[in-house]
């Protein structure tokens, strides 16, 4: 278990060097902190769990299912439980606004029904595509410049 | 410089474009704001409404991308529509805002697939649709009185004084709102046949993306409504128009 007071400590380094990728492995775990602009709060991905946690809140969210290029396409649903945040049309998926903006949700993020989760690009306009429903981001389906067909599941959510 | 000042500009696109109650409905004036698309929404703007700034400082274009300050030289303006299927609002816009500065100018300009008013593939007018719940919000930037350009846009932008239009700002918006509210009823066919009359990507070289998929070739022709279809090395595609953007262009 990573000890929140180093993670801290680290983010501090990090600001402190200006520095915008931080890999730090050992035996038993690896913690990569990286930040995409200076303003930004800096992204924290703990190994090997694949936990990820918000580093400014400093908790550490709900492991989640490993992201593995295999595991986005043809992702099997096994838990009857979890809902499908699909897409609304055809285009092209994106987790943020910009490049250089922090993603709309990451896993383990608490999403209602008015929460923009992504945003689909169709003929350059841009379609803010809320949750639609209550509950904690299991896993994101789509990576980010990816098309996306009518009804594609995009995000798993479980309900709270 | 604009003879109308700004105090009078509410007043006379009130007069000219709002009063009619159909298309638009309320016309909200900024003095300055970094975007009227952001403004639109910070202020709850409404269906019908139009968001223009005297100034706008920071534009966004598509995927964060800047637009330019207008300062006192562009137009930068927002409308609130309902949301409708993405093909369809694109092309209205494009066409709307093409026939607005032919107007203007009294000479052809071009269509850069999806959107931008382009002519001799120097931008004029860049156009950023973003929907949200029931409402899309549709921005507007129109170069009217720019001579100079920062070094990085002098060869890719260009205004209507540039190609011989000296006209005021406030005769632009209203030109490009009269135009708007006659495209955004127009039909289909009408539409797609004005877009194909003005396609300025159709017969050019350009490296192009679908989902992950990058293709290079000739473009042959545009269905705004539908897809691309592409000459490349391996043969003839098409490419679904929802799902594809242009990643450069090289020259017809």
């Amino acid at each position: 278990m990573i000890d929140i007071r180093k993670l801290k400590e680290l983010v501090k380094l990090m600001v402190g060097n200006d520095l915008t990728e931080l890999d730090l492995r050992d035996s038993e775990e690896q913690v990569t902190l990286r930040r995409h602009g200076v303003n930004q709060p800096p992204q924290v991905i703990v190994g090997p769990g694949a936990r990820t946690a918000g580093a400014e809140s400093g908790s550490v969210q709900p492991a989640a299912a490993p992201t593995a290029a295999a595991g986005v396409e043809g992702a099997a649903v096994t838990d009857e439980n979890l809902l499908k945040i699909e897409s609304p049309m055809v285009g092209t998926f994106y987790t943020a606004a910009n490049p250089e903006a922090p993603p709309f949700v990451r896993v383990g993020a608490q999403v209602e029904p008015d929460t923009v989760v992504c945003l689909i690009e169709a003929m350059k306009i841009f379609n803010e595509i809320k949750a639609e429903c209550t509950g904690t981001i299991e896993k994101v389906l789509v990576e980010s410049a990816e098309s996306v067909e009518f009804g594609q599941a995009m995000f798993l959510v479980k309900p709270n | 410089m604009d003879a109308i000042p700004l105090e009078q500009w509410t007043d006379r696109i009130d007069k000219v474009v709002v009063s009619d109650g159909e298309v638009f409905r309320r016309v909200i004036v900024i003095r300055e704001t970094a975007s009227t698309q952001d403004a639109a929404r910070r202020l709850g703007a409404q269906l019908g409404d139009v968001v223009v700034a005297w100034r706008q400082t920071a534009g966004r274009g598509r995927l964060g991308r800047r637009w330019a300050d207008t300062r006192e030289d562009g137009v930068a303006l927002s409308i609130v529509l309902p949301c409708g299927p993405s093909e369809r609002l694109a092309l209205a816009f494009a066409v709307g805002v093409a026939r607005a500065v032919e107007r203007l100018l009294d000479r052809p300009v071009g269509i850069k697939w999806p959107n931008d008013i382009v002519v001799e593939r120097r931008k004029l007018a860049g156009i950023l649709i973003e929907q949200s719940g029931a409402l899309a919000v549709a921005g507007i930037g129109l170069n009217v009185s720019q001579t100079t350009w920062p070094e990085e846009l002098a060869d890719r932008a260009v205004s209507l004084a540039q190609l011989g239009a000296q006209v005021d700002r406030l005769d632009v918006i209203v030109a490009v709102l009269e135009s708007l509210r006659t495209a955004l009823r127009q039909p289909d066919d009408v539409l797609v046949e004005a877009f194909t009359e003005r396609d300025a990507l159709s017969g050019a070289e350009a490296t192009l993306r679908n989902g992950r998929e990058t293709v290079h070739g000739t473009v042959l022709r545009i269905d705004p409504l539908d897809g691309l279809w592409v000459r490349t090395d391996s043969g003839d595609v098409r490419l679904p128009a929802a799902t594809t953007t242009i990643l450069a262009q090289s020259s017809r």
